[in-house]
């Protein structure tokens, strides 16, 4: 195979083929170093940035991205406003409160349209949809309490019905069944269920009135104003990269797994994990208008879901102008 | 106070091929030779030698409180063991060993609690009056003297009305003015033909002053060289020095104590 | 190879316990255990090798920082109470507050984790060095005094050597906690290590990869702590067995000194809070003053509501910790009793204690509380196990302390063993236990905050995890204080009870 006739596509390929790492040992001569804090572990969650970072689609930009990993204990928004990450991610919600808070942050991209925020059950005793809730005993952090509150009033359904019972963030409550439902991800502690062999079903609270955009990219004003081409670069290459992921999620579960071989990732996992979130973060809306878009209908209803959270925000807390500039429109 | 001998006689105590060793291999250290030894009935009987001869070990094998290597101890035909546990044994330590979270009343009393015996505040208080500590019922350890703490130890140790009492250098951190003056006292709490007794001392004053028979030990491993009767007569006092029997005695002991020493040393030459 | 039995009896009571809950998702035996590690040995390998190496950095840093506190205590006489009171709220900081600052100001990389561990050790080594320091004879120093050569020439001709044993035994205690501030540092987002895949494991439902990670790190903390424990015999054959028993710090000179001791630490506390952070220049959005947390808890509009809220937490925080910690200490010392009565049973059982206390809580707590339920039982049972393994050595080793001729007058009367362990061990025990019970405050306070976030979401530990990712940092920074005080104290307080027992008890330790 001659290298230099393949397409980028193939390239990528080939390199998550071979080793996914450093093929292509560009030496970035004038790379500008640029951290991105992610919100969570490594994880195909955010296979569109490891594809743009092994496929050089920041090195094109004269990026040097490092892709900071989060954790249980490791907020994304100090790192932004203290200036060490040029830009994090966040949620519509989190990002809301953290502008209450004082922190001067705007919303860049939405990479996830729909909130991945589920009602997970078992089959015997299923939630498929709110008015199921009612006499059910739910495993939450009690910090979530607003989320399932804003859930039952969109739906008419009755908060003091259900049972809140204080869980950590895993499936074992459930499973063990000291609750009847747990309120999760669709991409994490269902997929652990399933991979486990416990059946289990799931209803997408997005899919019920829940509208909070999810998965936000967000930077302050002052890196807007003074450090837009680095973000303008930032967002070519993410939006390239998370192109390629919708053409081949396996791909990218692939990639993935080899990058972080010291993560303990299971490569059958993150091959459900990368086809489940497909439906969250494509539409036709990102189909029409690029990856990462939003209009002001959407921002209107995340503002309606929003309030419900008890958090008032205004459309500026989204800026649209350097995606647009990004997606050349 | 002083127990009828009648009912309680004191006892005989008998070491027949009595050894220790400490370790094993080439680790072992003999403590004490094969010794036989018999003690009479209401005798104090000294014990003196050089540091590190095995005079301490020999009376903890008495006491029961190490198990010999060799041989058996019989306190009128029973072990140790049995005798302990007849609270008819009371030992007084080098160290006073008094509990410090203690007041001197209540270390004195708790030696006729380990004992089983009926707690008797009359005869602590008195025993306490004895040894020359009346006003220091209530005080802890801590705030005694040396001195003081030593006496505390004898009180506690004659508590339990004791027929066999084992010393082992109950003055060795006193100062010399208060061990000349316990030295005296001393023999006034027991009642001279209802006790046998063990002194272990390094003083060979003390050794005369207080028993009616000394045994010489040689340094390591210790072995009895002299056995030599103390017939002073009874009670002694500072007068009992000026005798010209004190003298010869003194004498004698400290004679056979220097020829111990030349004898190892020149083993250890040859 | 006394402990042979125990081990055994330990896996077989595992594997028993494994197999009945089988399904449950709970507990994996020791055959499914080695299986996983077996079939993982490369990926374990080299997170035990980066979470190692992490914990040995911040070891040997937290210790090097302990040691120069401690000469400096020394040194400085004078300073040694203000000094101690702000080395252990330091000590006392919650690591959910801590974690994220140490990661801005560190930046990706080992930074976090290291810091972690080395605030995880330094005050545990601090603490017996300094009575280490002082350990010497007065006629040693009267010696130095008398060739006329000053406190420096003392502490490098007698101090230092006197302390050597003091702090070989301390750096024991520390080992495992090092590992332990490692495994919760990489919480604050790092690439690799145990505490990564232990998150991970956790959250994958994957009860063999947890309980394989759980084995793994409380087996190599075990390992550590029975070497250094090895070569410490070695290297100091008479080393002194009790090694917590320091006066009471803060408690000395009564209530009214005490009281303006904890006001000056509380205030240099804050000036080294504020200097920090104004030093590192950190963003006050998410790095609070103290200024700030007043406005936020006593001036701003929202004050009261705000208090509520905090009081609310604290109080369901403390329903947990002083049950719990009640109940460790009893453990520790009634093991200790116990063990002491039974020579044999400790060999037995000392084992499956260390074991219970090496296993990094972060991977139990949540286990632990899934299986007894979200209620007091799970919680305290959390705070308990924390506390009883520290207590029950402290207490084992304060019974070795009582003098062998006290034991001896013990043996002249034939005492039985329950009046040997009721007249002699146990009031020879108590500054061994009040030490351990001092110690045991922070560890309580950081097992409860850490089974709120991690397991049950309650109280102050879920109130800090949920301002973290709500950007409510004035909260944060509000119950961050809240925590570090009570720690202090709760310290404070055990050291007066303290004080009054062994002014009573012990005398003789008064010095």
């Amino acid at each position: 195979m001659d290298i230099a006739t393949l397409s980028r596509r193939r390239l990528l390929q080939a390199g998550a083929a071979t080793a996914g790492l450093g093929l292509l040992g560009r030496p970035a001569l004038a790379a500008t170093p640029v951290t991105f804090q992610l919100s969570w572990l490594q994880s195909v969650q955010f296979g569109g940035s490891y594809i743009a970072k092994s496929a050089g689609y920041w090195t094109d930009e004269g990026l040097d991205v490092a892709l900071a990993p989060g954790g249980p204990n490791a907020p994304v928004e100090p790192p932004v406003v203290a200036g060490t990450a040029l830009m994090g991610i966040s949620a519509a919600d989190y990002t809301a409160a953290a502008v209450a808070n004082g922190a001067p942050f705007k919303i860049l991209l939405v990479a996830m349209q729909k909130n991945p925020f589920t009602i997970a059950s078992l089959p015997a005793n299923p939630v498929n949809e709110p008015a199921d809730l009612v006499g059910k005993r739910i495993g939450m952090a009690t910090a979530n309490t607003p989320v399932l509150k804003a859930l039952c009033d969109i739906n008419d359904v009755d908060i003091n019905e259900i049972e809140i019972v204080p869980t950590q963030y895993d499936a074992a409550p459930l499973v063990a069944g000291q609750v009847d439902c747990l309120l999760c991800w669709l991409t994490d502690l269902p997929i652990a269920m399933t991979m486990q062999g416990v059946e289990n079903v799931t209803m997408l609270m997005a899919d019920y009135g829940y509208a909070v955009h999810s998965q936000t990219y967000i930077a302050t004003e002052d890196s807007i104003a003074n450090r837009r081409a680095e973000l303008v670069a930032l967002l070519k290459g993410e939006v390239a990269g998370w192109n390629d992921y919708l053409a081949d999620p396996f791909a990218a579960a692939k990639l993935t797994v080899e990058m972080f071989p010291d993560a303990g990732l299971d490569i059958e996992t993150q091959q459900l994990q990368a086809v489940a979130q497909v439906p969250l973060m494509f539409s036709q809306l990102t189909d029409e208008n690029g990856f990462g878009w939003w209009t002001d209908e959407t921002v209107a209803a995340n503002i309606e879901t929003l309030a419900l959270l008890g958090r008032d925000v205004t459309p500026d807390l989204w800026d649209r102008t350097i995606l647009e500039e990004v997606h050349g429109t | 106070m002083a127990p009828d001998p009648a009912v309680t006689p004191a006892p005989e105590v008998i070491c027949d091929s009595l050894a220790m060793t400490f370790g094993t291999g080439s680790d072992a250290v003999e403590a004490v030779a094969p010794t036989d030894l018999r003690l009479h009935p209401g005798t104090m009987t000294a014990l003196v030698g050089p540091s590190g001869c095995g005079k301490s070990t020999l009376l903890r094998l008495i006491a029961g409180l190490e198990q010999p290597s060799e041989g058996r101890v019989s306190i009128d035909a029973q072990s140790p063991d049995t005798i302990r546990k007849h609270a008819t044994l009371a030992v007084a330590f080098q160290d006073p060993s008094l509990l410090p979270w203690r007041t001197v009343r209540s270390n004195v009393a708790l030696a006729r609690r380990l004992a089983r015996l009926p707690a008797d505040p009359d005869k602590v208080d008195g025993l306490i009056a004895q040894v020359g500590l009346a006003g220091f019922e209530e005080r802890r350890p801590a705030e005694l003297s040396g001195g003081m703490r030593q006496r505390a130890a004898i009180a506690r140790c004659l508590a339990t009305d004791p027929t066999l009492l084992l010393l082992d250098e109950p003055f060795g951190a006193v100062d010399e003015l208060t061990r000349r003056r316990l030295n005296f006292e001393l023999p006034r709490l027991w009642d001279a033909g209802g006790v046998t007794g063990v002194l272990v001392t390094h003083s060979v004053h003390e050794a005369v002053l207080l028993a009616d028979r000394v045994l010489v030990m040689s340094p390591r491993p210790g072995r009895i060289i002299a056995d030599l009767p103390v017939t002073l007569p009874r009670p002694r006092g500072p007068d009992t020095q000026a005798l010209p029997g004190f003298a010869a005695l003194t004498g004698e002991i400290a004679a056979h104590l220097s020829s111990g020493s030349e004898d190892t040393a020149r083993q250890a030459a040859e | 190879m006394r402990q042979l039995p125990g081990l055994l009896l330990v896996l077989l009571l595992w594997e028993g316990a494994a197999r009945l809950l089988a399904g449950s998702f709970l507990l994996a035996g020791p055959v499914d255990v080695t299986l996983y590690i077996a079939q993982n040995a490369e990926l374990l390998g080299r997170a035990l090798a980066v979470t190692l190496g992490e914990a040995a950095l911040g070891y040997v840093i937290g210790n090097a920082v302990a040691i120069l506190l401690a000469i400096l205590v020394i040194l400085l006489p004078r300073m040694e109470a203000l000094i101690g009171a702000v080395a252990l709220l330091v000590f006392c900081l919650p690591l959910v507050a801590t974690g994220p600052i140490l990661r801005v100001l560190w930046g990706p990389g080992i930074g976090p984790q290291v810091t972690l561990a080395a605030l995880a050790v330094y005050y545990t080594t601090f603490v017996t060095l300094v009575v280490g320091l002082r350990a010497a004879p007065r006629s040693w120093f009267d010696l130095v005094d008398s060739y006329g050569r000053g406190p420096w020439t003392a502490l490098v001709t007698v101090r230092l050597h006197a302390a050597l044993p003091y702090l070989f035994a301390g750096l024991q205690i520390a080992a495992p906690a090092a590992f332990l501030g490692a495994m919760v540092g990489e919480f604050t987002g790092a690439e690799r290590g145990m505490g990564v895949l232990a998150i991970r494991a956790m959250r994958a439902l994957d009860v063999d990869a947890t309980w394989a990670l759980a084995t793994l790190a409380a087996g190599v903390s075990i390992l550590i702590y029975a070497a250094l424990g090895a070569l410490g015999t070695r290297l100091f054959p008479d080393r002194p067995a009790l090694i917590l028993a320091t006066g009471g710090g803060s408690a000395r000179g009564g209530p009214l000194p005490a009281l303006g001791l904890a006001l000056a630490s509380v205030a240099a506390m804050a000036v080294i809070w504020w200097a920090l952070m104004e030093g590192f220049a950190l963003n006050s959005f998410f790095a609070k003053r103290p200024d700030d947390v007043w406005v936020f808890l006593v001036t701003a509009p929202e004050a009261a509501a705000n208090r509520a809220t905090l009081a609310a937490a604290f109080g369901e925080t403390l329903r947990f910790t002083l049950p719990g910690y009640g109940l460790g200490l009893a453990l520790g010392a009634g093991l200790a009793a116990l063990f002491t009565l039974a020579p044999r049973f400790a060999g037995a059982a000392l084992p499956v204690a260390i074991a219970l206390r090496a296993i990094p809580i972060v991977t139990t707590a949540p286990l632990i509380v899934l299986a007894l339920g979200r209620g007091a039982v799970g919680t305290v049972t959390i705070v308990a196990v924390m506390i009883f393994f520290p207590t029950l050595v402290a207490c084992l080793q304060g019974m070795r302390q009582t003098p062998g001729q006290v034991l001896d007058v013990f043996d002249s009367y034939a005492a039985g063993r329950l009046s040997r362990l009721a007249l002699a061990q146990i009031p020879a025990m108590l500054p061994a236990f009040f030490a351990a019970a001092r110690m045991a405050v922070p560890a309580a306070i950081l097992a409860v905050t850490v089974a709120e976030w991690l397991a049950t979401g309650t109280g102050l530990g879920n109130l800090m995890a949920l301002t973290a990712s709500t950007s409510d940092y004035g909260m944060l920074w509000s119950a961050t204080a809240l925590v570090t005080l009570t720690a202090g104290l709760g310290y404070a307080a055990v050291a007066l009870i303290e004080g009054v027992v062994l002014a009573r008890m012990a005398p003789e330790q008064r010095r």
